[in-house]
């Protein structure tokens, strides 16, 4: 797009003004105006919402430190059935032994009754959970010292931000104008933050090489798609399996079967979140790994109990 | 959960494959539960493979909790920092691959980002001088990282250089004094199952019949159970990379160790250098189809300083990999589940992940597809994206003047290792798959040293003043420099630590 003409990004409060503030922060447009054009909102001002630990580095970066708008540090995210799904590890690995084994073990074997998430680790995660109405308009503030404002003129090139926006022509979409996303506010955002990031790698290349940086941002966008929706195929499935992909299939099989969570390129979920979202669906290992049988029973007794959150809390 | 455990393993072939399988398995496989069982032949040779690693080595060591010193000293070790790689992109040309990272992030952003920026406004191409890695071991300098995290000395990062044949001899009294049985015999025969090929037991030319549940084939190229009896199918990739020899030679030392490997390019291949504290270990890789022998070890004999210390040793090979690693009750490790030439010391790590792998996903007698299906899978995946980071050495390249050279230009990449490629020259960008060994830091160092870019960069390396941009910069390369100042010489820190006279002084005690 030619750099003087205004950009005009589209999307509900949340979604635009972020894109805004992250494309003027780190792909300033050689003096071209950033304009932002507000749709309906999709979450309302004293709804919360939470910012994984990335996305504060993001906003960190951007000037918006969070904590200074009252934003509470957080261990998880929770899924439409009230799923938590933890940023920080479950318990310790001994001698080798990944904790989750441990605790498959000490389940079947020593009568554990506590699930798996109630030994995630204490600490800060760098996750923060922060009002929408406050966050939007920080983010706005931020944006009128970077040179963004409320949409005034019409402009041909769009940033499309709304998936509900179906006859204007952008020149590219960002977060929920990607792909379905489910109704959660963590999705939704991740989705932007993700789809922004790669728009900023790919935007300033030169000229010659317009055709690799589209097909980059494809790809990139492509792997956010398939993770993000494996992961809500998990949290928003009731026990259905028919909307799991074939990468998704295999990864329940080999957790099923292995206990562990089987490496895929591009994730954007960390293990313990797969985890948790593999459990709370009561998809849970038939095996956790030979090696948990190295330890003894007492060595997995003390093990757990020294991970148990009340032990670490004191730490 | 715990019924059915595999109750016997059987490991055909010791070497560094072998005993690096025992050793670990027999420090995680419960002992009342499981016999670990050895069998290797004095008569049959071993390749020896490695002498150099990266640094992952050491935490296989710290998970057999091997004590690094003593572990040092018992190789005849030497710590390497990286690999210098010479004539790679022209003739002429030297750069350095380090381990560890190039200066610091900034903005949340990676650091060449800014250094491209830089380099583009001032000239300032030294990508050297912000690796205290690169730094330390152009100065002949080695010390381990302090632990702090907000120390610079934290971020150097180390692997080794040892003798292959003395790490297999201190794993295998590892191995034994956990129990590991070691039986001196060479295998005649493979008894299968004739419903599904199992394998059931193996023969031994003394008489000798060994029944096994879970059999490891470690007997190098030959891939005596993984194929002779499994007929597994081997996938080969020399059109790829057409090296298919190569020729070893010992020599004395003529200097202390340098903390870092030498890869030569030459007319059809390359040779190497790894210096350990005894000898030092050359070789040269090449293609036949472009080379024959006697230039072969003519090149390698005008590349050594050192008087040599055995006659010139000759090795064939086919790169490629194992159709399956695992196939029925049998898991192929070391050069019996493929061969990657040792341009990026992927050997001995190649290894590592096959064990490491293996006790991850260890079965029991039931044999779960799952177990081993994802185990392919991954050993898979680690072998093409190991494969695809050599082929970078030849593609990225301005050599043109040999017929090697000439060929190894018209070869149609990859798509991914084409994109790859096409994506840090263009933009510095880069990504990384899951479960990748080789970071941005390897790919910069290669693409950068061979005159493939990065052109471009992250605007947000923008956002800084120019000024702001040369001063932090200056500033990382001043406390790179310093921290190297103050570090002792690669020789001093093997003396005071880990020296084999340190142990022949404690053996006269």
């Amino acid at each position: 797009m030619a750099q003087q003409d205004p950009v005009t990004i589209v999307g509900s409060p949340l979604d635009a003004w972020l894109t805004a503030v992250m494309l003027a922060r780190f792909a300033p447009l050689a003096g071209a105006k950033l304009q932002v054009l507000e749709t309906s909102p999709v979450a309302r001002v004293d709804d919360v919402v939470v910012l994984r630990p990335e996305m504060v580095r993001t906003n960190v970066s951007i000037g918006l430190d969070p904590k200074r708008l009252g934003a509470q540090p957080v261990q998880a995210w929770a899924g439409p059935h009230r799923q938590s799904l933890p940023f920080n590890s479950f318990g310790r690995p001994l001698k080798g032994v990944s904790f989750v084994a441990i605790w498959l073990r000490a389940r079947e074997e020593l009568g554990e009754t506590r699930s798996l998430q109630s030994f995630v680790s204490a600490g800060q995660t760098g996750g923060c959970a922060i009002e929408v109405g406050r966050y939007v308009q920080a983010l706005k503030t931020i944006a009128t010292k970077v040179g963004v404002t409320p949409c005034t003129q019409a402009s041909e090139h769009i940033v499309q931000a709304d998936p509900n926006l179906t006859e204007a022509q952008p020149d590219c979409s960002v977060g929920a104008a990607v792909m379905t996303l489910r109704p959660s506010t963590t999705l939704r955002l991740q989705a932007v933050h993700k789809s922004v990031l790669a728009l900023i790698d790919c935007w300033s290349w030169r000229e010659n090489d317009r055709d690799l940086a589209a097909r980059e941002y494809d790809r990139r966008l492509q792997a956010m798609q398939a993770s993000i929706e494996d992961m809500q195929a998990l949290l928003w499935s009731d026990g259905r399996t028919d909307d799991y992909s074939s990468r998704l299939k295999h990864r329940v099989s080999v957790w099923q079967n292995v206990g562990r969570i089987a490496p895929v390129d591009d994730d954007q979920f960390t293990p313990q979140e797969w985890m948790a979202a593999f459990l709370s669906a009561e998809l849970v290992p038939s095996a956790a790994g030979r090696l948990v049988h190295s330890l003894t029973l007492a060595e997995i007794s003390d093990h757990v109990e020294t991970c148990s959150p009340k032990e670490v809390a004191n730490v | 959960m715990s019924s059915n455990p595999i109750r016997r393993v059987v490991i055909v072939g010791g070497g560094t494959a072998g005993w690096m399988t025992a050793a670990a398995l027999s420090r995680y496989l419960p002992k009342a539960t499981t016999e670990i069982t050895l069998i290797e032949s004095d008569a049959i040779g071993t390749v020896g493979v490695g002498e150099a690693t990266i640094p992952q080595i050491a935490d296989f060591n710290r998970m057999l909790g091997i004590d690094e010193n003593e572990f040092v000293r018992e190789t005849s070790g030497t710590f390497k920092l990286g690999i210098e790689f010479a004539n790679w992109g022209k003739l002429g040309d030297r750069y350095f691959h380090p381990f560890g990272t190039y200066g610091f992030d900034l903005e949340g952003t990676d650091f060449h980002h800014f250094w491209v920026r830089l380099s583009q406004l001032e000239q300032d191409a030294d990508l050297d001088a912000y690796s205290l890695n690169a730094s330390a071991a152009y100065s002949g300098k080695f010390i381990r990282p302090d632990g702090d995290p907000r120390s610079v000395l934290n971020r150097i990062n180390y692997a080794f250089h040892f003798d292959a044949t003395r790490y297999a001899a201190y794993l295998r009294k590892y191995s034994e004094t956990r129990g590991v049985s070691r039986i001196e015999g060479k295998v005649v025969q493979v008894n299968q199952r004739s419903e599904d090929g199992f394998i059931t037991s193996v023969d031994l030319e003394s008489g000798l019949h060994l029944e096994g549940d879970l059999f490891v084939d470690c007997t190098g190229f030959r891939g005596l159970l993984i194929e002779g009896a499994l007929k597994t199918g081997y996938e080969d990739w020399s059109d790829l990379l057409p090296m298919d020899r190569a020729v070893a030679l010992p020599t004395k030392s003529v200097e202390s160790p340098k903390p870092y490997t030498i890869a030569t390019a030459r007319e059809a291949g390359w040779t190497w250098r790894i210096p350990l504290q005894h000898r030092v270990g050359n070789g040269h890789v090449y293609s036949s189809r472009f080379m024959d022998t006697e230039r072969a070890t003519e090149i390698l004999l005008e590349a050594v300083d050192g008087e040599p210390l055995a006659d010139p040793r000759h090795l064939r090979f086919v790169t490629g990999r194992r159709k399956k690693f695992w196939n029925a009750n049998c898991v192929a490790i070391g050069l019996s589940a493929g061969f990657l030439e040792p341009l990026e010391s992927t050997s001995i790590h190649l290894i590592q992940s096959g064990v490491s792998k293996l006790l991850a996903l260890f079965p029991n007698q039931e044999f779960n597809p799952i177990e081993r299906d994802e185990y392919n899978r991954l050993l898979g995946v680690g072998y093409e994206h190991t494969r695809d980071f050599i082929l970078l050495h030849y593609v990225a390249t301005e050599r043109a003047d040999t017929p090697f050279w000439q060929y190894v230009q018209s070869l149609e990449l990859p798509e991914t290792l084409a994109h790859k490629m096409a994506l840090l020259e263009s933009s510095g960008s880069f990504f990384r798959y899951e479960d990748e060994l080789f970071s941005v830091v390897s790919w910069l160092a290669v693409m950068h040293g061979q005159r493939r870019g990065p052109k471009g960069y992250n605007p947000v390396a923008d956002g800084l003043s120019v000024s702001n941009l040369s001063q932090s910069l200056a500033n990382m390369r001043g406390l790179i420099g310093k921290t190297v100042a103050a570090m002792p010489t690669h020789q001093q820190f093997i003396d005071r630590y880990c020296g084999i006279q340190n142990k022949r002084s404690m053996e006269s005690v």
